[in-house]
């Protein structure tokens, strides 16, 4: 469900291949991101966060379609810097012991490569494509 | 002697240069125009534009969403 109160915008950068699930209803995309001075560590000059990203590809809209193309394309590789709108989701569970756990995962909304695609610091290859978000 | 400027102070290391956002204004213009246009599509509100639109468009965007709420919020009272 999207809700204006928990939405938002961001620049990311790849760390890994994009995971494609298909489902009876359509696909599911999973990326592990990195996100500038989003994560904390002491006596570490590492400023970056680290999350999973879950982008639910219902083919019936436009950007479903661009993002799964630019999946099977091979463009989206480790290193790609994209633009994602996103709602945050908090993940609650209780392990075998009892303890509780907690994990804040992005559900991505819309996809899109940054204006200014450049090498993520955490990757490697960048690739050498800026398109303008288009609707 | 005259007291330093503040570049002059930059300049001779005496001024602590703290980074500033790498954001560029491009990428802000992509980020507000998707951010709209998620909603938009999500809550199917007509913007009017008769053909297929890109982030050169966001302020054009940003104009006829914020029409589109103010009647919206007007109808409501």
């Amino acid at each position: 469900m999207l809700d204006a109160r928990n939405l938002g915008v961001m620049t990311i950068g790849l760390v890994a291949e994009p995971e494609l699930i298909t489902m009876k209803d359509g696909k599911i995309v999973k990326m592990r991101v990195a996100v500038p001075f989003a994560g904390s560590e002491k006596n570490s000059e590492d400023k970056r966060g680290f999350f999973d990203v879950t982008y639910f590809a219902n083919t019936s809209q436009q950007n479903a379609q661009f993002v799964l193309n630019q999946i099977e394309a091979g463009n989206f590789k480790p290193g790609t810097t994209l633009q994602v709108v996103y709602s945050l989701r908090q993940e609650r569970w209780e392990n075998e012991e009892g303890k509780k756990n907690q994990k804040v995962v992005l559900i991505a909304e819309t996809i899109n490569y940054a204006a200014t695609n450049k090498p993520a610091e955490t990757g490697t290859d960048a690739v050498d494509v800026a398109l303008p978000a288009t609707f | 002697m005259s007291e330093k400027s503040e570049a002059e102070k930059e300049i001779d290391g005496e001024t602590e240069v703290i980074p500033g956002p790498q954001t560029s204004i491009q990428e802000i213009e992509v980020g507000m125009f998707s951010l709209i246009m998620t909603l938009v599509n999500h809550y199917k509100v007509n913007l009017g534009f008769s053909k297929e639109i890109s982030a050169n468009k966001t302020a054009e965007v940003l104009e006829r969403f914020a029409k589109v709420l103010r009647s919206s919020s007007t109808n409501q009272q």
